[in-house]
Order: C-alpha cells, then structure tokens, then sequence
C-alpha cells in the first residue's frame, strides 16, 4: 500500500519540487536554472547563505579540514530538513489517496440500493432537509457538475492561486483541464438525467394500479413497481459513479497536491455549512392562503 | 359546483392553512369522493349529463391543486414544496407521464357499458396527432426547466465557492452560515419562477389533453390519473414494499 502510493508521487515530487518548494516558502526563484539542475540550485543557495554567515565570524581562516567537516555537518542537517518536507508530502499524498479511497467506498459501495425502498430514500433522503436539497441536489446528492463548480469557484477567489499562478507555468488550477473535466462530467450528467426522465415517463404506462391488474395476480403492483424501481436503481447508481469519477478527475488530473487539499476541505466544509444552514428550516411549516372566493364564483 | 369542494374554497375571508393539511384533505377528496365519482359515471347506470360534469370536477380538482401549489410557492416555503415530507417518496409525477397514460387507457378492458368500452378503440388518427403534439412540445418545455433549475444550482454553488476562501480564512461559523443563507434565498427566489412555470405547464398539459378527447375518453384519462395517484398510497401495497427487502426479488 504505502509503496505503490510513493510511487507516483515520487514521480511527482521530481516533476513538481521546485515548484513545491516555492510554496513552502523555501528557496525557488529561477525556473530556468532549475530545469537545468534544481538541486543544484538549492545546493548553491545554501552554500551561499552558510559562506554569508561563516564570512563575518571566521574571516581569515585557512582552508582546512575542519572548515571542510563543518560543510558537510552543514549539508546533511540541510538534506535532513529537505527529507522531512519529502516525508510530509509523501504523508499528504497518501491522505489524499486515502480520501479519496473513502468517496470511492461511499459513493459505490455504501450508497447504493440494497432494499426496495432504498431507491426511494437515496432519491430523497430523509437525513438531508429539504432546502439542502432545493439548493443542490441531482438524484439526491451534489451534482457531479457542481463538484466542479466549486473547484472552479475556489480557483476564482483564492489570492494564492492567482498569485504564484503568473510566475510558475500557467495557474495552478489548469482552467484547460478543467473544462476538460466539466465539458465530460456534464455530458455524462444529462446521459443520466434522460435516462431518469425516459422511466418516469413510462412508469405510468406500467404503474396503474387499476383493480384488474391487481387482481390478476398476487402482489403484481408490488411486481410493477419492483421493476420500475430497478431501472431506477441502475440510474442512482450510475449517478454515484459518476459523482466520484468527477471528484477523481479533478484531484488527480486538474488539481496540485496542494490545490487538492484545499479543495477537499473546502468541499467539506461547505457540506458542513450548508447542511447547517438548512437543518433549522425543515421545521418551518409550510402555510398556504387559500383564496376568499370559491371555486364556482368568479 | 357541487358540495365537496365549495364547502372547503366558499369561506369569506383568506383561510391560512397547512399545506399537509391542504393535501391530506386534497387526496381525501381524490381518492373517497371523485374516484367513486368518475367510476360511478363511467358506470351503464349512469347518465351523459352527470358524466360530463364528473369529469369537471376531477379536471378542476387536479388544477386548483397545482393553483395551491403556486399560491404556496414563496422563497422559503420552495424547499419543503419541491421535497415534502406528506408525499411518498414515490409518487412524484412527471409531466410526460400524462401522455403516456392518454395512449395507454386504450388497453384498458374493464367491465363496462359499450361507449365506454369503446371509447378507445380505433382512436382516430387526428386524436393520435393532436396527442403527439402536446407530448412533442412538452418534450420541448421540459429540458428548458430542467436546465433554468441546473443554472440556478450551478449559480448558488459559484456564488458559495467563490466567497469560501475568504470567509474560512475569517474563521466566522456566523458570517459563513450567512453568506451561505443569503445564497441560497437568492436561489429559491429564482427557481419559485421556475416551479411556477413548471405548474403551468402540467395545468395546460392536463387541460390540453382533456380538450381533445371526448367526454368518455376524458373520463377514463383522469380516472387512469387519479387511479395512478392514489395507487401509490395504497396501505397495503406500502406494507409489502416496506417489507420487500431485496430489489431483485
């Protein structure tokens, strides 16, 4: 596990370490010097600020051994403190891989219909208030599209983003990419969502609960509704794929390590936020001013 | 009109009521009253005269519910009018589904007087037309809702994201619950516009419908309609599915 979870990311940190040193706030100035040979170049920022230092307390020094074991005393703790971001990096990704292992279980495993009457509950879910989901809510969860919504709204407003976006290649949210990822999420989306409407739309013709249908055999209605309801469940369930397949695009294709993080906690949040604004309001009672007149006088 | 539903709409002044209340009472209606009604008139022992205005009665009936619908429509009730907790979960209907029953009556084979009986058998090809039209522009209306309804989410979510890192970096649970509030009243003020229009065209679908067909052939339309709602709610048939405990039984 935690091997093949360094893999890919060592791959990553090759790719991406100058840049993500920059965002730890460590050396990192000149792209084009460290192209050539980023280690290198830390190498030689180090040394300089070491030299710096040494100048003003050990001026007039031979050249010796000793000065030569200080800098490599020097090196090692350097190297160590580089080893430990390393570390850290590795531990975010895995956190990140581990996350996502979670949505992956939720939405294909956990919420899916195993009873009848789960179709009904996963469509409307009793455990989420309803301006929840007036406010949100496909086939009762998040649109898969909406997840994207709010990568990009959070691309929008967050000032580090725009910041490092001018002087590292391109922004860090890849706007390409990511419209991209919309682009398939939301065709996938209106796939599902015709299908949704091609069963309700014929449901009627199956689902008419007339005496003589009931009575031809035992249980039939219930046989009607079974049937219709698999059609449906085949439809919740291609919307929770769809739902991770979306958050899986957007953290390992659109987003940076860093940018995935922000995002997942960010979508967590927001989940928290709303839910909590909503819960309160499923107690209003819904009242209704009926008209003075009948219906018969105009 | 007849006794049961001036008596609930003939009060002097505007009644403000539960919508739950409105709706048990609606389906009561449907299903105790105007079911029987419509069977009863469908029935050999029954008259054109009576027919006709049975008929009127479950067509308004099914109307002045999507009026109620609207009069209720307003920012904060939208939420709990789109996902009531008085319905089943099951037994929200679609459009397209009025349709589908309108052509499907036909094969229904009940014991019944002969016009009735034939009421939609050989149904002329001008009726088929006229049917088709309706469905074909319905067809027409229905993703442009969905898709004012797919905007307005989308637009809520920007709006929330957009104003997220800003917010979480103030570490303010009151301010974000605020921002997150004023959104999403925002939201719902738009889409009362979109549920109203979406009422309006279930209204003119049913009435178009009715318009075309003959008074037999409407009979048996809103007969198979009030027959699908109240099917729904059957005790028993809840019972069973409540107890059905896998889908692919």
């Amino acid at each position: 596990m935690k091997g093949t979870a360094r893999r890919p990311i060592l791959n990553y940190f090759v790719e991406n370490d100058l840049e993500e040193q920059e965002k730890d706030g460590m050396v990192m100035r000149c792209t084009e010097r460290e192209d050539a040979d980023g280690t290198t170049t830390i190498v030689e920022r180090v040394h300089c600020t070491t030299q710096c230092k040494h100048e003003t307390t050990k001026r007039g020094e031979d050249i010796s051994g000793e000065k030569y074991y200080q800098w490599r005393q020097e090196q090692k703790t350097r190297a160590g403190r580089l080893e430990k971001k390393l570390r850290a990096s590795w531990e975010l990704e895995e956190l990140i891989e581990e996350q996502l292992n979670r949505f992956r279980a939720h939405y294909n495993n956990a919420m899916v219909p195993i009873q009848l009457k789960d179709v009904a509950e996963l469509l409307m879910p009793k455990w989420t208030p309803p301006h929840e989901l007036a406010a949100l809510s496909w086939l009762g969860d998040w649109r898969p599209s909406a997840i994207l919504d709010l990568v990009r709204g959070l691309n929008r407003s967050s000032p580090s983003v725009s910041s490092s976006s001018s002087s590292v290649s391109g922004s860090s949210v890849n706007e390409r990419l990511l419209s991209q990822v919309m682009n398939e999420i939301r065709i996938d989306e209106a796939i599902i969502e015709e299908e949704m409407a091609e069963v309700q739309a014929k449901c009627v013709l199956h689902l008419r609960f007339t005496p003589l249908i009931k009575k031809k055999s035992r249980g039939s209605a219930l046989g009607f509704i079974q049937e219709e309801f698999r059609k449906i469940e085949q439809v919740i369930v291609k919307a929770q794929q769809l739902r991770f397949k979306a958050l899986e695009l957007v953290v390992k294709k659109v987003l940076s390590q860093h940018d995935a993080v922000e995002f997942f906690v960010a979508f967590a949040g927001i989940q928290d936020a709303i839910h909590q604004v909503a819960e309160p309001q499923k107690l209003r009672k819904v009242m209704v001013n009926m008209p003075a007149k009948s219906l018969g006088s105009s | 009109m007849p006794k049961p539903l001036s008596s609930l709409f003939s009060r002097k002044k505007p009644e403000k009521l539960a919508f739950k209340y409105y709706y048990t009472n609606w389906f009561k209606t449907l299903k105790n009253t105007l079911l029987p009604l419509i069977r009863q008139s469908l029935s050999s022992s029954s008259s054109q005269t009576l027919l006709y205005s049975h008929v009127d009665l479950l067509l308004n009936h099914f109307l002045s519910y999507y009026d109620t619908l609207d009069l209720a429509a307003s920012q904060e009730n939208l939420p709990q009018l789109l996902f009531p907790s008085w319905h089943n979960n099951e037994e929200d209907d679609d459009d397209e589904e009025f349709c589908g029953l309108v052509l499907d009556v036909a094969s229904d084979k009940q014991r019944r007087p002969w016009q009735v009986l034939m009421a939609w058998k050989n149904v002329s090809q001008n009726l088929t037309t006229r049917i088709e039209q309706i469905e074909c522009g319905l067809r027409l209306m229905v993703p442009a809702l969905i898709s004012r309804m797919k905007k307005l989410q989308a637009g809520f979510m920007g709006r929330v994201a957009e104003n997220w890192v800003a917010i979480d970096r103030k570490n303010d649970g009151v301010l974000k619950e605020v921002i997150i509030g004023e959104a999403m009243k925002e939201e719902m003020e738009e889409m009362v516009s979109v549920f109203v229009d979406a009422n309006r065209l279930r209204k003119s679908v049913i009435t178009e419908i009715v318009g075309v067909l003959s008074a037999y052939q409407a009979a048996l339309f809103l007969e198979g309609l009030a027959q699908f709602l109240v099917g729904f709610r059957d005790p028993e048939l809840l019972r069973e599915f409540e107890r059905c405990k896998d889908s692919d039984q």
